[in-house]
């Protein structure tokens, strides 16, 4: 709520012509903008040409920006838009695809003590993500980078709410099958009231000490 | 069972089909049971769940490691690589770039210096539009020239420093920077007695700088506070600054005067120096809408800078010449800023100071006023 405060303040005195504010306010989002781009887009080319798009058109729109949403829902939608324009850009050229291994999935080293390092190639999670459909990808992308609530995803998508929960859903299960989360091999049991209902309760980072050995069923 | 009409699993397979096309991705599907528990761990892990639901939850084993499951997953796409600061600092740019070329009428208390900055930065777009855009096509090459723009303009502002640095040594009264000042007026070529000699520096040009050269000049950072307003030829380069007198060339650099502040505190302290008993800001600074093509005779008071002022800003004479930025309506006058050679302001209405890149404008420090 603070956040969305000081970003409220920000936008008023960009609006006002506030340059330094304008600085700040796409300085205060652009890791986010720039990560919904590149889970989005995909390729780092690509991803960099839509944050690039995307923080223009926003520095554009911004005297006409209402503030009826917060400013983070409106400038992650722009991302949003920016990216897949440039995802629909890279479908229309020549596209020369590495034929789709499914060994590729396999984790680097399915033996490694910690799942993290089993995990942690980022061409594996690339080519995860890539293969989702684009609407799962897009509602995973804006609930797990921008943190956004089911409600502003649905808003920024134009779906229900319930579309938004199921995407989501389904997105995070193929990526947990693509990424073989069930091959990897089980940690040490540890304290089991670690499940938090909450989003905020981790900071993005595997914590390897709250996993627990899954059901493969 | 999902509710998305677009997404029914009917007559689907059940396991994850790789699309041949990206173009057309091939719905996976999981059977109903399974994706009401996965929807149901999903929400629960993003709190998004009834009172109810998370009893369910907690009540189950399989759905907790079902949680656990998703978690790992979110934990994975949460993990992105953040773009390098190079890469972050041009889309920066290029943001406030699009933003200042914005129309006066769209911006609300726009500030002035934006339109000055605009043949700056055409300069520099028509250097590097003419090059080939390479292989991303003509988009990729308008912003390529935008940003490089922004730095052509950003090494510009160094020659303007230049030359409000050696401006400040001509206001100290002693004798090398009264040959520092005639370097200044000889390289130039003509003075009038009742111009500051720094913005003769900044407004003045040879008669014979080429009306064409502004391509050429940006990439030499020869570009300074005349190609601020069209109206004002070219300032004159580094070079001629520095071989115009025997004295000059044994002048000390430029920035060697300038304030070295390193905290945005700094900058504050620094800037209330130009601040009178009352606080308010001196009236001797002339008004803002005049100081970039105007070179009005220094008044009384800005002549008579008292000791005090070795230290504090008294830099009018050069201060007449540095953009306003960010809302600033007075320039105290250039300092370096963790390094970086700017311009302090201060915005009087909202009573802070402001450190800036006077071509770009990026302000790279706003605090309030002590």
């Amino acid at each position: 709520m603070a956040s969305r405060i000081e970003d409220a303040a920000l936008v008023e005195a960009a609006q006002a012509g506030d340059r330094a504010a304008l600085d700040q306010l796409l300085r205060r989002h652009y890791d986010r903008i720039h990560a919904v781009c590149r889970r989005i887009a995909g390729t780092t080319r690509d991803a960099d040409d839509a944050c690039q798009e995307a923080l223009i058109k926003i520095a554009r729109g911004l005297p006409r920006f209402d503030g009826k949403s917060a400013f983070g829902t409106w400038a992650y939608r722009i991302a949003t838009n920016a990216a897949l324009d440039e995802l629909r850009k890279r479908r229309r050229r020549p596209l020369l695809r590495a034929v789709d291994d499914d060994s590729t999935h396999e984790p680097a080293d399915p033996g490694a003590a910690r799942r993290v390092d089993a995990v942690a190639d980022r061409m594996a999670i690339d080519e995860a993500l890539a293969a989702l459909p684009d609407d799962f990808r897009i509602a995973v992308t804006l609930r797990d980078v921008t943190d956004l609530d089911y409600a502003e995803i649905a808003t920024i998508l134009d779906v229900p709410v319930g579309t938004v929960k199921s995407r989501i859903a389904r997105g995070r299960a193929i990526l947990a099958k693509r990424l073989r989360i069930d091959d990897l091999p089980p940690l040490p049991p540890d304290d089991p009231g670690d499940v938090s209902p909450h989003p905020g309760d981790d900071d993005g980072n595997l914590d390897t000490d709250s996993l627990r050995p899954i059901d493969p069923t | 069972m999902t509710d998305d009409p677009t997404h029914d699993p009917s007559g689907e397979p059940t396991e994850p089909t790789e699309p041949t096309e990206p173009t057309e991705p091939t719905e996976p599907t999981e059977p109903t049971e399974l994706t009401e528990l996965t929807e149901l761990a999903s929400a629960y892990l993003d709190g998004e769940v009834t009172a109810e639901e998370t009893a369910r939850v907690r009540g189950d084993a399989e759905l907790l490691a079902a949680v656990e499951r998703l978690r790992v997953v979110r934990a994975i796409g949460r993990d992105v690589e953040p773009a390098p600061v190079s890469v972050r600092e041009r889309h920066l740019a290029a943001a406030l770039d699009a933003w200042d070329r914005l129309p006066a009428a769209e911006r609300e208390g726009t500030h002035r210096s934006s339109d000055r900055l605009d043949p700056v930065a055409a300069a520099g777009a028509a250097a590097i539009t003419s090059a080939p855009a390479g292989s991303r096509g003509r988009a990729r090459g308008r912003r390529t020239a935008r940003s490089n723009g922004w730095i052509i303009a950003a090494a510009a502002s160094l020659v303007v420093l230049l030359a409000g640095g050696l401006t400040l040594r001509s206001m100290r009264g002693d004798d090398a920077s009264d040959a520092d000042s005639s370097a200044i007026e000889s390289a130039d070529g003509e003075v009038t007695p009742e111009q500051p000699p720094g913005a003769t520096a900044l407004t003045e040009a040879p008669a014979d700088a080429p009306a064409d050269a502004a391509t050429a000049e940006a990439e030499d950072g020869g570009v300074g506070g005349a190609a601020t307003d069209p109206s004002i030829r070219p300032a004159p380069d580094v070079a001629e600054l520095d071989t115009g007198t025997d004295e000059a060339q044994d002048a000390p650099p430029p920035d060697a005067d300038l304030e070295d502040l390193s905290t945005p505190d700094q900058v504050g302290v620094y800037a209330a120096g130009a601040l009178d008993e009352n606080g308010e800001v001196s009236t001797s600074v002339p008004p803002p809408a005049e100081r970039t093509t105007t070179t009005e005779e220094p008044t009384q008071e800005e002549s008579a800078a008292d000791s005090s002022a070795a230290e504090a800003p008294s830099l009018q004479a050069a201060a007449t010449e540095l953009p306003l930025c960010g809302g600033a309506d007075y320039v105290v006058g250039p300092a370096l800023y963790k390094g970086v050679q700017v311009v302090v302001a201060i915005d009087s209405g909202r009573r802070i100071a402001l450190a800036y890149i006077p071509d770009s404008c990026s302000v790279l420090a706003s605090v309030a006023l002590p």
